[in-house]
């Protein structure tokens, strides 16, 4: 090739690389994808007021297009989202804010690698929002976890290593160590999480499936266990899913049913009875059912409250709040015997201190000392055992102990009792509660086995 | 479920994230596993629409049950003949309502509702066994206690013992997490029929076996054991999956884990666990597991050839936001096809099908065909010959969590072979 046949490549190379340059920077995008809002599952109040910011749009202002983006990710609608941050870049390719929601709604859509390149694109540029210094290291977590997503372990594994400061990159990280047959480097992440997060209930089940995977029976016993008496659990958001949450708040009837709750903290309770009304008018849902319910048993309307609570369970099925609610509404219409009903079949849906404590004490106003007892035995059951839950053994021990004290024939309170005492050490006294919790129910297969643990241990 | 299931925060897409069914073949028996989301490639080609054109070979007739008051929250379709009265039934369960449902079919073909039972919160699957060995039917409930995803103790196995004219309710199990499933089968060779149960949970499941103890003083006993902690146990399929005629168990783990296993029955209760798939990718969603014997060959030998409990994949349809699946010869030809329903595919495109069947060529070589696009938010599926015609018939059935109104929802929907095709 000569030197003028040289010169005239690179021009025409030169020429093709602005044409390029302009053409990225001019070209008109395609239309905003449109969305059918009568098949879009999204309530009406919502859709028109993402129409009016639609009109209200100009469309050389990055930041109405931004605010527009916030507003469709918030509820699904993600092709629409990506387009509005595609229009920012273009208007506004220096404030590289939008970089990490544009990234995530590429990821929503299961575009991976386009997901990755936004990702590189916010650690490259050392951002800082929307997740302050943290930013970087959840970049790279999602792009390893997109890694995972198309199974590409190793690839997976060198990101998530880049996120050392994020609990989630280190839990993911031990879980595919410990399948790559390395569950000894699993377990020393592991170890660093629970040493500042003991009461997780992922990083205690992972331990024990690591420990058992190793053939420390013992270990992956204790873990487990521990693990049953965790209440924390890992996250499995996004962490800008808060500001999808909060964004959700302030549109459509949630911004009214928000306003309701707001607005009964203050103590208005009639504006607040109004909203809520509203709210439900606009969009049924059954927590927002319940929120009117009761502020109508605020506002003395027990009828009002009774009707709303069996419009629920038409709709929903009974629930234990809906029918606790018809039962503190039945009470103050002076119907004890349903409200005694309803109550019943509340604890067979979900037992609470607090409807056991309701049913005692109707128990007690019929002059039934024996049925009182036992609705009292079963409210210190329930709060030995949400104490257990929350690996307060002290706490579950003085309930658990009342709870027997009051009706011994309910076996899981001896089996919680059983458990409490052996974690406590108190070896006698578990397997007393043991041997009675199994004289109830012979069948109790978990007593059975803390009787037989608690044999192996003194054995040993 | 989502499961009663989960959905993640990557589950919230508008169904573009592509689905996979595995087939996870051991000769005889396959186990068939629905999985919902995303697998190694994002978007395999085909996942949006399956070849168009129904088939030549099936049409059917459909039909919606519907009461209009209730939101539409169907956990659970199965079709059994339960009043052997040689009609094929349907029995429901239905999570807006708490109760489990038969709708008996009468000899015009027409169906009537008979409420088995409507306090027990959220049943996901009821499996149909005669418990009592008395000749009639009882019904064995799994009760997830919450459709939404909840980490306590609600969930419960209760058996509804047929007595006749009504059914008595016996609490088998309680105080465990959310229970999404329960099947019977004798487990430890003692002649009486034992259940493998599924806590799905949220955080923390497990599976267990009940041994059955017997009736003593009108009290059922039930011992339960524990076999696998693991959260997000959907289904615990009962087979003989190594020929050697005793019953192992299946179960699928979903919730970020993301696993399949086996339990390989050694006798006398005991069991030794096998993890035989494990996906990287915790967000592939699995949503179910069948146990079927797909291609009919019923040679264990191949199996046994494998190598010991070693399961070869082959993944066999590609259809957006799958959840269930049922098999049934659709077409009359002799082979097993596969019906798949969707959960949540890309309903902002009306012509995106709900309901799709794969045709067996009888090479277990499918083809997707699509039967219908509503009703959407289809949850469970279940194959089963409604009109006596010698082919088999689909019922499915929707679950949607938010309460809206959507014209295109439906409680309960049968697509019934159209005579004319035969």
């Amino acid at each position: 090739m000569t030197g003028l046949q040289r010169l005239l490549v690179a021009g025409i190379a030169l020429e093709l690389a602005g044409l390029c340059f302009w053409w990225r920077r001019h070209s008109r995008p395609g239309p905003l994808p449109q969305v059918d809002w009568s098949v879009c599952m999204i309530e009406g109040t919502v859709a028109d007021e993402i129409r009016e910011m639609e009109k209200r749009l100009q469309p050389g202002n990055p930041a109405g297009w931004s605010e527009l983006a916030a507003a469709y990710r918030a509820f699904g609608l993600f092709p629409q989202a990506e387009y509005c941050y595609r229009q920012v870049d273009k208007l506004s390719p220096e404030d590289r804010s939008y970089l990490y929601y544009w990234a995530e709604c590429a990821d929503l859509m299961g575009r991976t690698r386009e997901a990755t390149k936004r990702y590189r694109q916010v650690i490259d540029a050392k951002l800082t929002v929307p997740l302050g210094t943290r930013t970087i290291q959840y970049s790279w977590l999602n792009i390893g976890q997109d890694r995972l997503r198309e199974e590409n372990v190793p690839a997976a594994m060198d990101a998530l290593r880049k996120a050392p400061d994020i609990p989630r990159a280190k839990f993911l990280l031990a879980r595919v160590l410990m399948r790559s047959g390395r569950a000894k480097e699993a377990i020393a992440l592991l170890d660093d999480l629970l040493r500042d997060f003991p009461g997780v209930i992922e990083y205690n089940q992972m331990k024990s499936w690591a420990e058992n995977e190793l053939g420390d029976q013992d270990a992956a016993q204790e873990f487990y266990e521990r693990s049953l008496r965790s209440r924390q659990e890992l996250s499995k958001w996004d962490p800008t899913y808060q500001e999808v949450l909060e964004r959700r708040k302030t549109m459509g009837s949630q911004a009214w049913h928000e306003k309701s709750l707001q607005l009964e903290t203050q103590g208005k309770l009639q504006d607040a009875l109004e909203w809520s009304r509203k709210a439900v008018q606009a969009f049924w849902a059954e927590d927002r059912a319940q929120e009117l319910a009761r502020l109508e048993l605020l506002t003395g309307h027990p009828e009002e409250a009774i009707t709303l609570a069996e419009e629920c369970v038409k709709r929903v099925g009974a629930a234990a709040k809906t029918l606790d609610i018809i039962g503190v509404a039945s009470v103050q219409l002076g119907d004890r015997a349903r409200a005694q009903r309803v109550w019943e079949q509340a604890i067979e849906l979900e037992p609470t201190p607090n409807l056991y404590g309701k049913l005692a004490e109707l128990r007690r106003l019929a002059d039934d000392a024996v049925g009182a007892a036992r609705y009292w035995s079963l409210e210190q059951y329930q709060t030995g055992k949400d104490a257990w839950l929350n690996n307060d053994l002290a706490g579950a021990r003085e309930h658990l102990e009342k709870a027997v004290a009051l009706y011994d024939g309910h076996a899981h309170s001896w089996f919680y009792l059983g458990e409490t005492r052996r974690f406590l050490g108190d070896i006698p006294g578990a397997e007393a509660a043991y041997r009675r919790c199994l004289q109830i129910n012979p069948d109790h297969g978990r007593a059975l086995r803390g009787l037989e643990r608690m044999r192996k241990i003194s054995s040993k | 479920m989502s499961k009663s299931r989960v959905q993640s925060a990557r589950n919230r897409s508008s169904g573009k994230g592509t689905t996979i069914s595995l087939v996870l073949m051991a000769c005889g028996l396959a186990v068939l596993l629905c999985v919902q989301g995303r697998l190694a490639n994002p978007e395999p080609p085909g996942s949006r629409r399956p070849a168009p054109g129904i088939s030549s070979k099936a049409a059917f007739d459909k039909t919606v049950f519907n009461d209009h008051k209730s939101a539409v929250r169907v956990a659970n379709v199965q079709i059994v003949d339960f009043d052997r009265d040689g009609l094929n039934d349907i029995l429901v369960c239905d999570s807006a309502r708490n109760a489990v449902i038969l709708y008996r079919q009468t000899s015009s073909g027409q169906f009537t509702e008979r409420v088995l039972a409507d306090n027990l919160k959220c049943p996901a699957h009821a499996t149909v066994v005669d418990l009592h060995k008395d000749g009639d039917l009882d019904v064995v409930v799994a009760v997830l206690g919450s459709i939404f995803p909840w980490d306590e103790l609600v969930g419960r196995v209760v058996l509804l013992e047929n007595e006749g004219d009504h059914f008595t309710q016996h609490v088998l199990l309680d105080d465990v997490r959310r229970v999404a499933d329960v099947e019977a089968g004798d487990l430890d060779g003692d002649g009486d029929i034992d259940l493998a149960v599924a806590v799905f949970g949220y955080a923390r499941g497990e599976v267990l076996w009940l041994e059955n103890l017997g009736k003593k003083d009108g009290q059922w006993h039930f011992r339960d054991h524990q076999l696998l902690d693991r959260p997000g146990v959907i289904h615990v399929p009962v087979g003989d999956l190594d020929g050697d005629g005793d019953l192992d168990i299946a179960a699928v783990v979903s919730q970020d884990e993301e696993e399949l296993w086996t339990f390989e029955n050694l006798g006398q209760g005991r069991f030794k666990p096998r993890r035989i798939y494990a996906s990287p990718n915790y967000d592939v969603g699995s949503a179910g597991l069948l146990m079927c014997d797909l291609d009919k060959d019923g040679k264990l030998v191949w199996f046994k050839n494998l190598g010991d409990w070693r399961f070869e994949s082959k993944p066999i349809a590609s259809f957006g936001g799958t959840y269930a699946a049922a098999v049934g010869d659709l077409d009359g030809d002799g082979n097993l096809d596969v019906v798949l329903v969707s959960l949540c595919n890309d309903w902002s495109d009306p012509t995106r099908p709900s309901v799709v069947w794969l045709e067996n060529d009888g090479h277990q070589n499918f083809k997707m065909r699509p039967i219908d696009t509503t009703p959407i938010g289809l949850i469970t599926v279940a194959c089963g010959d409604l009109n006596k015609d010698g082919r088999a018939d689909i019922v499915a059935g929707s679950l949607i969590l938010p309460p809206i109104t959507e014209r295109r929802v439906e409680r309960i929907t049968t697509w019934v072979s159209r005579k004319d095709k035969r």
